[in-house]
């Protein structure tokens, strides 16, 4: 009786005993099996073939046999040999193949350093998986990351369970003196003494539990330390901030990390914050953030829980159940790519999703690359072909040749990799100014980055060598040698597919950059309802400058250049300060706040917004000053539409940031903050004696005089005070600023992968132009002419390219279509710009191959075809 | 030295395929052992003798034709090696000079 062993034995067998004896050891173990069988019964059969192969387990500890050959040490030298030739001999190829992938490589190295540089950050803090910020669930998909000032000290005072806590806050535009030494200084940071307990800054000289327990001390950074003291340890010396308060120096810290979310030069405490009269005590308004330390063993959500209901509900109507529904502690470790963090200018999403796509951008270059050299050496097979099937001749499987293909690949990808390292060490500083990064050339010596090296160089080898060793090893070694066989010709189809979708990805790239820089430059030029131009701001930071303001503004005027002069508690470009309204009949299910800035006269007039209804601030209404808890608003059109819908908001009571009274204006909409966010409610107060920033709007006439000029009055008056001044517009630049460099980094990509593209599109016209070298020249002896000729070599290329665009379009309508999405105010970009990216791909591929084909064509048929 | 010692069992198994010759395979070598020895193995238990053996030297082996027996799997066929020959013969000389060292009185009855 026959009866077929199940095939898990033939591999049982085969993984036990080598492949050599495998065969033998199946068929004497199957014949034993069927004799049994029809003797003893099925059942016994197999209890004797489990038997039997329980006994083959000795073969375990036996060395086995693979094959008969025995000479691949010798043949790997050989290979490696054979390997170099090939680069040597075929120079324009390799060229391609090197160039591309060197660049592929360099690309997706840049990017490694890049991702990995954002992955480090705050790492260095020791205790980082004990920390946490405190944030608010408002419901939806943002958290809210900024807390009360009160909420920190209820913490320490109700909840045990959390070791320390410490509330951040940074502050901008402070003066720092030491004798003769006086400075602006813009990177301070006010924390709670807790503060360098929890996050791991080195302590050069100082006590860090200690250091600021008394309201009068700050601890410096080292450079900061050398600049007002020199060399001598400013431990125990004063140093005096803002012209009146002394601090005294009770810590030296090594500077702050590059790769540290907190930024500071010099950090000083809230309770100094108090005195200084910048305290804002409320359980309203968000100011700052607060961080805690838990242990681990202390179970996060409960004490969440506990926090938010213990202390947070019921203390204002903002915490209610309605707008908060959780507190969560966020980690530290990952806040930093996670978390939607609120910066005053609206929401502005993090870094993870910024990783993702620098991540894909690399692996899409790496792959363009790696097409060019798969497309090369399967075209060019035909050149080898005979050599392959010499060596099957003579005794290579598959396996050897095979691994002879990916070996060279791999020595390729080992050479690109130099160039790339090259590269990489030679455009790190223009990469950095791209991205915004300060990576260091010696952080190519990390042992991650080797790690990245190394991974990227056997990816690249395998992935690009993985197709041509597996075509060119199935030849047929008969077939090839006899000469009927045309190597080539058989892979042109996946070579078609490969060479559309590298077009396809750089026309998507190209679709890309087009569509940020179009977005950007809407961006920057869409009016915003008020006149951002030639607008500049002043800080106006210590009380004597805020008194000088009035003479300041009315010497200013004398100047027929400036416009007009205003102040504001906020800069236009950054108001950030908001809370809920109250007014008659407000709909209780209506929870978003209004932002308010609180502003002196001239505002509307300076930043040329004009009152569409009812009237501007003036001094003829006293009333309109809010002083005294009172005051007149002037709101914009949204807040006046919610106020109202359907009516008239005019001369309604509203109640707003301490302040109750008439709507006597009505403003439309206009842009407070990013595009990227709709129109928010705003209502202005009347409020001169609030006001830390001059805004002054000039002439178009020659600005840097009259800035000159500006700084004459002001140091005229103001001697003690260092002038400092920025324009409004700039500001908003620094808004788009990351949209802006995924647009200069999408378009360096797109030109590479554009170049790259077309290198190999260059070596398979050169191919091809010479393959049918033949073909053409008898097209030629019956008569076509050169300009037909051309055009049947062009057209099978220029055919791929138009193909691309198929996958290309939807691919780039739609990711494009997506970064859109997140611009509140968008371009919408219809087909030009996808047809400006097809042409764009189509001229470049045709300049690729148009020298390659006109060569072919106008060459002389004798020449082709004298040896036939 | 133990490269070349030829065990008993090993003995028994290079004899057997001497005797088949020409057909001497895996499960030829394991009925003969059973009919001539009354020695009862596993076929496992050969391989791993003509494993050893060939390590050694004393067998050489190679794949016989396909025929469509045994699921179409080829037998795999051994034969004594000269070195192999030579182990057996000194085998037999050592075993035929201990027979004539015996005292005669010895195996008396």
């Amino acid at each position: 009786m026959k009866k077929e062993l199940p095939s898990w034995v033939e591999w049982l067998i085969r993984n036990l005993c080598g492949s050599y004896l495998a065969e033998g050891i199946q068929g004497d173990i199957q014949q034993n099996f069927e004799d049994r069988n029809t003797r003893l019964g099925n059942t016994r059969a197999r209890l004797w073939l489990y038997l039997e192969l329980g006994g083959l387990l000795r073969f375990i500890f036996y060395k086995k046999e693979k094959g008969k050959y025995k000479n691949s040490n010798i043949m790997f030298k050989e290979y490696f040999k054979i390997g170099l030739r090939v680069i040597v001999r075929n120079k324009v190829y390799s060229f391609i193949n090197l160039f591309g992938l060197g660049a592929g490589m360099a690309c997706s190295l840049l990017i490694y350093l890049w991702v990995q540089d954002e992955m480090s950050f705050d790492r260095f803090h020791e205790q980082i998986d004990e920390l946490y910020s405190v944030e608010f669930d408002q419901g939806n998909v943002q958290t809210f990351a900024s807390t009360a000032s009160e909420l920190a000290p209820a913490i320490k005072a109700q909840i045990p369970e959390i070791d320390m806590v410490s509330r951040y806050r940074t502050y901008s535009r402070l003066i720092l003196q030491k004798e003769q030494n006086i400075f602006h200084e813009n990177r301070a940071t006010v924390v709670d003494s807790d503060f360098f307990n929890m996050f791991s800054f080195e302590f050069l000289e100082g006590d860090k539990s200690t250091a600021l327990d008394d309201p009068y001390s700050t601890v410096l950074t080292q450079s900061l330390a050398k600049k007002y003291f020199g060399e001598n340890s400013p431990i125990g010396e004063t140093i005096k901030l803002n012209n009146e308060h002394l601090l005294t120096v009770r810590g030296v810290i090594a500077d702050v990390p590059v790769n540290s979310s907190f930024q500071f030069d010099f950090a000083f405490s809230f309770e100094l914050l108090k005195i200084m009269g910048q305290y804002t005590e409320s359980w309203s308004s968000v100011w700052l953030q607060t961080y805690v330390k838990i242990n681990p063993d202390v179970n996060i959500e409960a004490t969440a829980e506990k926090v938010l209901e213990t202390i947070v509900r019921g203390k204002h109507n903002r915490w209610d159940e309605e707008s908060v529904k959780a507190l969560i502690f966020n980690p530290f470790k990952t806040k930093r790519l996670k978390s939607y963090a609120y910066t005053g200018s609206g929401f502005e999403q993090k870094n993870l999703q910024t990783i993702y796509t620098f991540s894909g951008l690399g692996l899409l270059i790496l792959f363009i690359a790696c097409i060019n050299f798969m497309n090369l050496a399967t075209a060019r097979s035909a050149k080898r072909a005979k050599e392959i099937g010499m060596r099957k001749v003579v005794g290579a499987v598959k396996g050897n040749i095979r691994s002879q293909f990916l070996g060279e690949s791999l020595l390729q990808t080992c050479f690109a990799l130099i160039l790339a390292l090259f590269l990489v060490s030679i455009l790190l500083g223009p990469f950095n100014q791209l991205a915004g990064k300060s990576v260091q050339l010696d952080q190519l010596l990390s042992r991650g980055f080797l790690i990245g090296v190394v991974g990227v160089t056997l990816l690249v080898a395998f992935v690009a060598g993985s197709y041509p060793a597996l075509y060119l090893s199935s030849f047929q070694p008969l077939k090839v040698l006899k000469g009927h066989f045309r190597a080539g010709m058989k892979s042109a189809t996946f070579r078609k597919v490969l060479v559309v979708v590298q077009f396809g990805l750089s026309i998507f790239l190209i679709i890309g950059t087009l569509v940020i820089y179009a977005q950007m430059k809407f961006v920057r030029e869409k009016d915003l309802g008020y006149d951002k131009e030639q607008l500049i701001y002043v800080g106006l930071i210590h009380e004597d400058t805020r008194e000088a303001y009035n003479s300041l503004k009315t010497r200013w005027l004398s100047n027929p250049e400036i416009r007009n002069v205003t102040a504001s508690q906020l800069r236009p470009s950054r108001v950030g300060n908001s809370s809920t309204g109250y007014w008659e009949g407000k709909d209780p299910e209506d929870y978003s706040d209004v932002y308010h800035n609180r502003v002196s006269l001239d505002f509307l007039e300076t930043l040329g917004i004009e009152i569409s209804e009812g009237r501007d601030f003036s001094p003829e209404y006293p009333s309109d000053n809010a002083n005294d808890q009172s005051g007149g608003f002037i709101i914009n059109r949204q807040l006046a539409d919610r106020m109202n819908p359907g009516g008239n908001a005019m001369g309604m009571n509203l109640k707003l940031g301490g302040s109750e009274g008439p709507v006597i204006g009505i403003m439309p909409n206009f842009h407070f903050s990013s595009l990227k966010v709709d129109i928010q409610s705003i209502a202005f107060m009347l409020h001169p004696d609030v006001k830390s920033y001059a805004l002054i709007k000039l002439n178009s006439g020659n600005i840097r005089e009259t800035i000159t000029d500006l700084e004459e009055t002001w140091l005229d008056q103001l001697p003690d005070y260092p002038f400092e001044y920025h324009f409004l517009d700039e500001d908003f630049e620094r808004m788009y600023r990351s949209d802006e460099q995924l647009g200069n980094l999408l378009g360096t990509f797109s030109i590479l992968a554009i170049v790259i593209a077309s290198l190999g599109l260059f070596g398979l016209a050169s191919f091809t132009a010479e393959e049918r070298r033949k073909e053409v020249a008898i097209r030629k002896v019956l008569g076509a002419s050169i300009s037909r000729v051309t055009y049947l070599l062009c057209k099978d290329f220029l055919i791929l390219v138009v193909l691309a665009n198929l996958f290309a379009w939807p691919l780039g309508k739609w990711i494009m279509g997506d970064w859109l999405d997140s611009f509140a105010y968008r371009i919408d970009f219809g087909i030009g710009v996808f047809l400006l990216a097809a042409g764009l791909a189509l001229v470049i591929a045709l300049l690729t191959i148009i020298f390659q084909t006109l060569r072919t064509a106008v060459s002389n048929p004798v020449v082709a075809l004298k040896y036939e | 030295m133990k490269g070349d010692h030829l065990g008993e069992f090993e003995e028994l198994v290079l004899l057997t395929i001497a005797v088949l010759f020409d057909d001497s395979y895996g499960i030829g070598i394991q009925h003969e052992l059973k009919e001539r020895c009354g020695r009862g193995v596993t076929i496992s238990t050969v391989h791993a003798a003509l494993y050893r053996l060939k390590k050694k030297g004393f067998v050489d082996s190679r794949y016989g034709e396909v025929t469509p027996e045994r699921g179409g799997k080829r037998k795999l066929l051994f034969r004594v090696t000269k070195s192999g020959e030579a182990a057996l013969k000194k085998s037999k000389e050592m075993r035929n000079g201990l027979w004539q060292a015996i005292p005669k009185l010895a195996f008396d009855n």
